[in-house]
């Protein structure tokens, strides 16, 4: 009996959440807020994916960034070049990827974790001077500018392009309840468990029958796919792109919206995304004194909150709420 | 007819020859060992059976299947568990689900059919948790079937790496060590927990250095020292043979 | 057969940087199991402290080298107590993250300090021509960086076949448990390994910084090669650190004069994903520290 009014309580919360997030940016007045809105969910998709490798396989990809430079490039490339549109070239944003994931992840998964960490920072480290350097393609590292925006063409003749903060913030909620549905659904399957397993005990798990190796693969790729649409659509809102992408700023700051807002929990990037997309706001200054912040954040973050934010919140709601024994 | 069959296995690491040519078979239903002194190589010879070290030479054949070139995962998949002698388990999750996972292989539903959560999907869940809890049962363990894995004290622990081992219903158990650490009475527990196992069509084969547990329990014994086979038979074969009695000289042969 | 030879010669001494820092990384690996992602940082604050002696304070710059030692030594060891050992225990990935996170912190205060344009660091050798058999042609502060270095290198090994300290290194690089029973403070231990660690690296960016001139992110690109050097070298093995540093200076420099230019930093990272691949315990390396 007390399951079931739980249930109905979660499922008011539900709608409420639903009513908050699509009315948001129609009470929120102003371009800039907005911008950060459409920022913070990007950076949540980003950072969903990177949760889905470190938090729930168990394996650390320093490498991650540069599938999101790579899914940028994709569908900048495939729009700029050869007039594809968004909706195609996002689509084989998130396939290529995790194309490259795979080939990365072959013989970076045969490896135990510190060692993946390094090669797949290494094979970033290659992407990013491909990035850089093979300038015919990508134009180096003066980047391409004049990204087309998404358009959908309408019946009567002429399209809906989205170039306004408000459409963006629509269409990338969109995006990212699209992926947080896909991720939830997949760990709750036996996909889930098997990530589990070997995130708890590998060794283990190879005993108990769990193909490890496979299954490792498809973790990376998944969460590279992820990469890989948030940059598409990075892209596409910012209309230019640069190597920088896969580089420093971008490595750190997603690192520390997942360890801060708390790998292993779904919800722990989002709010670390949100976090760290309007703290920096708050704070104003200069974009060094952010990166020394953040840095700072991430190392207390490990040694203090073990299960970053989310976790706090949820052991307080426990110890506070129905004294459950540990 | 013998479940699991090894032919002149060998293991060398560098120079070092730690398994040297070692045949050994355990008939199915029944309870055996394999005993040694520290060094003797039975370590090896565990992990050359389970996957976890390739062999040099010889063959080892699973219910007539050779299995000596498989992956860990798929000699596990073909009915063949291991326990761990460090206790190993999933440390943040419950013993159930520590169990429920240790399903995994049992389990049918493909990966795709798996994230749809088809009807037939969810029964299966609901059932795999169903059996978790009956196996934590039989091994005492109901009660702390929510506890995190890394909670438990560590008898429990014990307990639960058997209890993950079962779950994937194999046909032959290997144990390793079972007995380590464990005081008199305990070891008495595990006895009778062992022919329990055994019961339910469970082959076990222990591999173990604690002599009262092996002469008290197993029904076939092969003894080896420095990877060679010494002895080989029923209890009270090998407690008399003069080979196995020099090498545990010292030892206490409580018989 | 002159550019060959300038650019072997060219690439030992960028060698023996890499080497020099990759001993800092393996040391601290062999004995702590950490993998410090702020080696390459430290490798800078060796070079900035140096300039700041310099420019600043007006020290004659082979003291600056030398003072430079312990001064990163002591940022390492700030490092290390801030990120490493409230985490000693915990799953060695979190390392990464922690000294990574270290890294950035110091990196980005130097960005702040001093500005993000290249400083140079003036030693009255830099530009002063060295001919060496009348064939090699390099300024004297690089003939300088290789003798320095290699005296560096030879005094370490020296220290740690030695000295009661050097024994004691190896003892819980070998089997921690079993040092601690024996009576060595495993911590005191730790943080010397840390000190010399990034004492090392410090000198090494002294030295390279003199060469050419220093900035901020100077140690990024370091730290990625000495990760090469390690692995190549084998984990916990400093003669491996050490021909691996060689081996990767010569490669990078002679490749790219007669490859590309471009790509010269990808070199040793295909190397080191394929000896991850083929041979993980890397060219020369064992168990332990050698």
């Amino acid at each position: 009996m007390r399951d079931l009014s739980a249930l109905a309580a979660s499922r008011k919360a539900w709608w409420l959440y639903a009513a908050v997030l699509l009315a948001l940016p129609l009470l929120i007045r102003g371009e800039y807020p907005r911008h950060l809105l459409v920022l913070s969910l990007l950076f949540a998709l980003l950072a969903s994916g990177l949760n889905l490798m470190l938090g729930y396989v168990g394996y650390l990809p320093f490498g991650y960034l540069i599938f999101f430079a790579i899914g940028g490039y994709t569908s900048t490339l495939l729009a700029v070049d050869w007039g594809v549109s968004f909706w195609l070239g996002w689509i084989a944003a998130g396939a290529l990827a995790g194309a490259f994931a795979l080939l990365i992840g072959a013989p970076s998964l045969l490896l135990r974790g510190p060692y993946f960490a390094i090669t797949t920072l290494a094979f970033a480290e290659i992407g990013s001077l491909v990035l850089n350097n093979w300038v015919d393609v990508t134009r180096g590292p003066m980047g391409i500018p004049g990204i087309p925006q998404p358009r959908v063409p309408l019946p009567g003749g002429g399209a809906f392009v989205f170039d306004t903060t408000l459409s963006w913030y629509y269409l990338l909620l969109g995006m990212l309840v699209l992926a947080l549905a896909v991720l939830h659904r997949l760990l709750h399957s036996r996909i889930g468990d098997a990530f589990d397993a070997i995130r708890e005990n590998e060794e283990l798990a190879e005993a108990v029958g769990v193909p490890t190796f496979r299954y490792k693969m498809l973790g990376f790729a998944i969460s590279a796919v992820i990469g890989g649409l948030a940059g598409s659509a990075y892209a596409h809102y910012i209309t230019i792109i640069t190597p920088d992408l896969s580089g420093f700023y971008f490595v750190l700051t997603t690192f520390t919206m997942v360890i801060i807002g708390g790998e292993g929990t779904m919800a722990g990037p989002v709010l670390g995304a949100v976090l760290f997309t309007v703290l920096p706001e708050a704070l104003r200054g200069a974009q060094q004194w952010r990166m020394v912040i953040y840095g700072a954040l991430m190392v207390a973050g490990i040694v203090f909150m073990p299960r970053g934010l989310h976790g706090l919140a949820s052991d307080w709601s426990r110890r506070l709420g129905r004294g459950e024994p540990r | 007819m013998s479940l699991l069959e090894l032919r002149g296995v060998a293991k060398r690491f560098g120079g070092l020859k730690a398994v040297d040519g070692i045949d050994l078979s355990v008939t199915e239903g029944t309870i055996s060992g394999l005993i040694g002194p520290n060094g003797s190589g039975k370590t090896t010879l565990f992990n050359l059976i389970t996957g976890f070290h390739r062999v040099s030479a010889g063959t080892i054949r699973f219910d007539g299947v050779e299995i000596q070139r498989l992956a860990i995962h798929r000699i596990a998949q073909l009915g063949l568990a291991r326990t761990f002698q460090k206790t190993t388990v999933f440390p943040q999750l419950s013993a159930l689900e520590n169990v429920r996972i240790g399903m995994f292989m049992r389990t049918r539903a493909g990966a795709l059919a798996s994230m749809a959560q088809t009807r037939a999907e969810q029964r299966e869940r609901a059932q795999s948790r169903l059996k978790a809890g009956e196996i934590l049962e039989f091994l005492g363990l109901g009660a702390a079937a929510e506890t995190a894995a890394k909670n438990l004290p560590f008898g429990l622990l014990r307990r639960l790496g058997i209890a993950i081992a079962l779950a994937a219903q194999p046909r032959l158990l290997l144990m390793d060590e079972p007995a380590a650490g464990l005081n008199p009475e305990e070891t008495r527990d595990l006895m009778h927990t062992l022919r329990h196992i055994r019961e339910r069509g469970v082959t076990l084969l222990l591999v173990e250095h604690d002599m009262k547990l092996v002469m008290g329990i197993c029904e076939r014994i092969c003894v080896i020292d420095q990877g060679q086979r010494i002895a080989e038979g029923t209890p009270q074969e090998v407690s008399r043979d003069p080979d196995v009695v020099r090498v545990y000289l010292g030892e206490d042969l409580d018989l | 057969m002159d550019v060959f030879l300038e650019q072997a010669a060219n690439g030992v001494v960028i060698g023996i940087t890499y080497a020099l820092v990759a001993i800092g990384l393996t040391l601290i690996y062999g004995i702590l199991e950490v993998i410090n992602m702020a080696q390459g940082t430290l490798y800078m604050l060796g070079a900035y402290s140096a300039y700041v002696l310099v420019a600043y304070l007006h020290v004659d710059y082979f003291a600056a080298v030398l003072l430079s030692v312990p001064i990163a030594g002591a940022m390492g060891l700030v490092m290390e107590r801030l990120s490493v050992t409230p985490l000693l225990g915990r799953h060695h990935v979190v390392f990464l993250l922690s000294t990574f996170g270290a890294a950035v912190v110091a990196e980005n205060l130097v960005l702040i300090a001093f500005g993000p344009d290249a400083l140079p660091l003036d030693s009255p050798i830099a530009r002063t021509v060295q001919g060496v058999g009348g064939i090699i042609f390099i300024t004297q502060q690089k003939v300088f960086v290789l003798l320095a270095g290699v005296l560096a290198i030879a005094a370490l090994a020296q220290f740690i076949r030695r000295g009661r300290l050097g024994k004691a290194m190896r003892a819980v690089a070998a089997d921690r448990d079993t040092a601690a029973l024996m009576g060595i403070d495993v911590r005191q231990v730790y943080r010397l390994a840390f000190f010399i660690g990034a004492g090392i690296s410090g000198a090494a960016g002294a030295l390279m910084g003199a060469v050419y001139s220093i900035e901020p992110m100077m140690g990024n690109l370091v730290l990625l090669k000495s990760f090469v050097v390690v692995i190549m070298g084998g984990m916990g093995s400093l003669p491996g650190a050490f021909l691996g540093g060689l081996i990767l200076g010569l490669a990078e420099s002679l490749g790219g004069a007669y490859l590309t230019i471009e790509y010269k930093d990808a070199f040793g990272l295909v190397a080191m994903i394929a000896v991850l691949l083929l041979r993980p315990q890397g060219l020369l390396g064992r168990k332990g520290l050698q």
